[in-house]
């Protein structure tokens, strides 16, 4: 893949990957595509449509996810027409841990404050990484939890949760 | 004209203020701190550092965020120059000749190229917004419902044309950011539409929790998995003096990136990336040596980081003169504005005059500011590159976190973020364009709303569109772009500039 074949700058951090082959790209893309409009589809099914004067408020929802559904396809097609099927290499590890530390930092802000899931979102976030130590990684999250403590709770006084209700 | 020499006089008077003059500063230093960390873009800096203007004066406030915003945006060079590591998409053409000049040991001529680049960018289009902005308020008092529509038509259909790879992914990019923008109570008949019954979500999705999901979480998640060489080589510093050859060679280029990111960063959908690329595709076909770029020619830093600058500054005339922010970082400023109660509108400048010309002013001060900071600050920043990922992605993660809290102490948004997240790292990895679905998500409502109050003007007659002039040239200008797209020719000329 050429270094710079990427929407998001992060050029050097991908360019390590082999190509993936476009077909499969553009297949899997498409049943995204289509599957996310096929269930805004269905999900908006009684919303009133309108006239185009008075347009409801099903309109354009209608028009969007149909275009969607249609664009979905194309792509499907334009894959499968393509030589060659290479899945895109995904390493789960990293998401799953990341997201993860995200949620658990939702779920507990509210009632743990701001320390404790801080402490508990560095945690988790940082066995995301390639290499774990194990000793540094308490002192990490510690030090975070403490420094954003301080920070967002007591110098910007910043009104939210600090320390468990 | 001596109206202009007024309004801009106005508002040094309010940028210069010692209080002001010390939030410029402050953005610019946090901003660059912060953007210079590998892997952080422009959008999530300012989602990260939002809570700390909550508590400012609106001007201030503005001014500290415009401020972050220049900063992260320089900071995003900075690692681009010294370690391949654009820190945002519009700093990713500067990878290519700074980086590579970093490697003959320039890296400190890359970096005073960039940065003296970009100050005169900035100083050129912060007149040019000055002098733009009340020709541009008064076409504004033209703008029915049906011109709003088709400019921001324009500025998807031109998304998808600057978008890399291919226009049909960007479509489908742009329909799936329309159909999240449709998320929430519509604004007509306050029908609930895809909120799952959740009343958080009937106000919509925050634009700060989707740009932080697919360009923040999506971004660290993506780092991790790219494994350890992801981390580019670093360099050393060398002298930051510019030779009087490279001034001769860098001088014309800046000049002329500058013209370019200027009138590609008015439109919408464009900003600070589309100039960059251009400016190098530019630069690279008018060259009598075009086999020098990306072995370290000057003019290809020196154009797209002027161009770049230039976009970033010219982005802010849409949303200060329409009311219109043209791309995401553009709608953070307006969600900030909004916090702080002020309604981004074409009345802005009648309105509140001190605000409106204080921001522009400050535009030049902050790019002073970053001629200040950044010279004697690159061996700094040099040393908070060092700073392993491995320490790193928990403290960004965790900020990420922190920031999207604390803009409606919601948790369920923080969940939100996680979702896009995920969204952000599926959509990366089978080659979608974000920046795309980002611009229409955040155009969609305005769309939509326009072309409803449009249509019920016309009573259902689509004509509308075609019998206003403005309306009309800007749909002509669609076909035409749309038309261009089409032809084999411009599709080879797109990839190779997209490409670099």
């Amino acid at each position: 893949m050429d270094p710079l074949n990427d929407s998001q700058g992060r050029a050097a951090a991908t360019s390590s990957e082999p190509a993936p082959a476009s077909g499969a790209n553009d297949i899997l893309l498409g049943l995204l595509f289509a599957a996310i409009g096929a269930i805004a589809l269905y999900a908006g099914r009684n919303y009133v449509f309108g006239t185009t004067q008075r347009m409801g408020p099903g309109f354009l929802p209608r028009i969007v996810s149909g275009a969607l559904v249609l664009i979905g396809i194309a792509l499907m097609l334009r894959g499968m027409l393509a030589r060659g099927w290479a899945s895109p290499a995904i390493a789960w590890r990293p998401i799953i841990l990341i997201s993860l530390a995200v949620i658990v930092f939702s779920s507990t802000i509210d009632r743990l404050g701001l320390f404790v899931a801080s402490l508990l979102t560095v945690g988790i976030g940082a066995c995301a990484g390639q290499e774990i130590r194990w000793k540094e990684l308490p002192l990490i999250a510690l030090g975070l939890a403490a420094f954003c403590t301080v920070l967002f709770g007591y110098v910007l006084k910043i009104s939210m949760p600090v320390w468990p209700q | 004209m001596s109206e202009i020499v007024q309004s801009l006089a106005l508002g040094f008077s309010v940028a210069a203020s010692l209080s002001n003059l010390w939030y410029c500063f402050l953005g610019a230093l946090i901003g660059t701190l912060i953007g210079v960390l590998p892997g952080i873009g422009p959008i999530a800096t300012m989602a990260m550092l939002l809570p700390l203007t909550y508590y400012l004066q609106p001007t201030e406030a503005l001014i500290m965020l415009a401020g972050i915003y220049y900063g992260a945006q320089y900071g995003g060079s900075t690692t681009a120059v010294l370690m391949r590591l654009p820190g945002e998409s519009s700093s990713v053409v500067t990878c290519l000749d700074g980086y590579a000049m970093a490697r003959k040991g320039r890296a400190g001529t890359a970096l005073a190229t960039a940065a003296l680049a970009s100050f005169f960018a900035g100083t050129v289009v912060t007149l040019l917004i000055a002098i733009a902005s009340p020709a541009l308020t008064e076409l504004a008092q033209k703008f029915g419902p049906a011109e709003y529509f088709s400019l921001m038509a324009l500025g998807l259909v031109a998304a998808v044309v600057f978008a890399q790879g291919s226009p049909l992914r960007a479509v489908g990019a742009i329909f799936l950011g329309l159909l999240l923008g449709l998320i929430g109570a519509d604004v007509n008949t306050g029908f609930d539409r895809f909120t799952l019954d959740r009343p958080e979500l009937r106000d919509g999705i925050g634009v700060v929790v989707v740009s932080m999901g697919l360009f923040g979480i999506a971004e660290i998640m993506l780092n991790l998995s790219s494994g350890p060489e992801g981390q580019g080589e670093r360099t050393r510093l060398s002298r930051l003096w510019l030779t009087k050859e490279d001034f001769r060679a860098a001088w014309p280029a800046t000049l002329r990136g500058t013209g370019l990111g200027a009138l590609l960063g008015i439109l919408p959908g464009g900003g600070a990336m589309l100039g960059s690329f251009a400016s190098y595709a530019v630069e690279k076909r008018i060259s009598d040596t075009p086999e020098r770029f990306g072995e370290g020619a000057i003019e290809g830093v020196a154009g797209p980081e002027a161009a770049n600058n230039a976009g970033a500054q010219s982005s802010f005339i849409p949303m200060l003169a329409l009311g219109i922010p043209g791309n995401s970082v553009m709608a953070m400023m307006a969600g900030a504005m909004l916090i702080h109660g002020i309604a981004p509108s074409p009345n802005l400048a009648s309105t509140q005059p001190q605000l409106f010309w204080g921001l522009i002013a400050s535009m030049w001060f902050g790019n002073l500011m970053l001629l200040v900071i950044n010279l004697p600050l690159i061996g700094l920043w040099v040393k908070l590159l060092a700073a392993p990922y491995r320490m790193l992605f928990p403290a960004i993660l965790l900020f990420c976190c922190i920031g999207i809290y604390t803009v409606n102490n919601s948790a369920f948004e923080v969940g939100l973020v996680a979702l896009f997240g995920l969204l952000g790292v599926v959509l990366a990895k089978l080659e979608c364009p974000l920046a795309p679905l980002v611009l229409a998500f955040i155009l969609g409502p305005m769309m939509e709303e326009n072309l409803r109050r449009a249509m019920l003007l016309s009573r259902g007659d689509p004509s509308i569109f075609l019998s206003r002039p403005i309306s009309l040239g800007l749909l002509i200008a669609c076909a035409l772009v749309v038309a261009l797209l089409l032809m084999p020719n411009f599709r080879r000329a797109r990839e190779a500039a997209t490409e670099a």
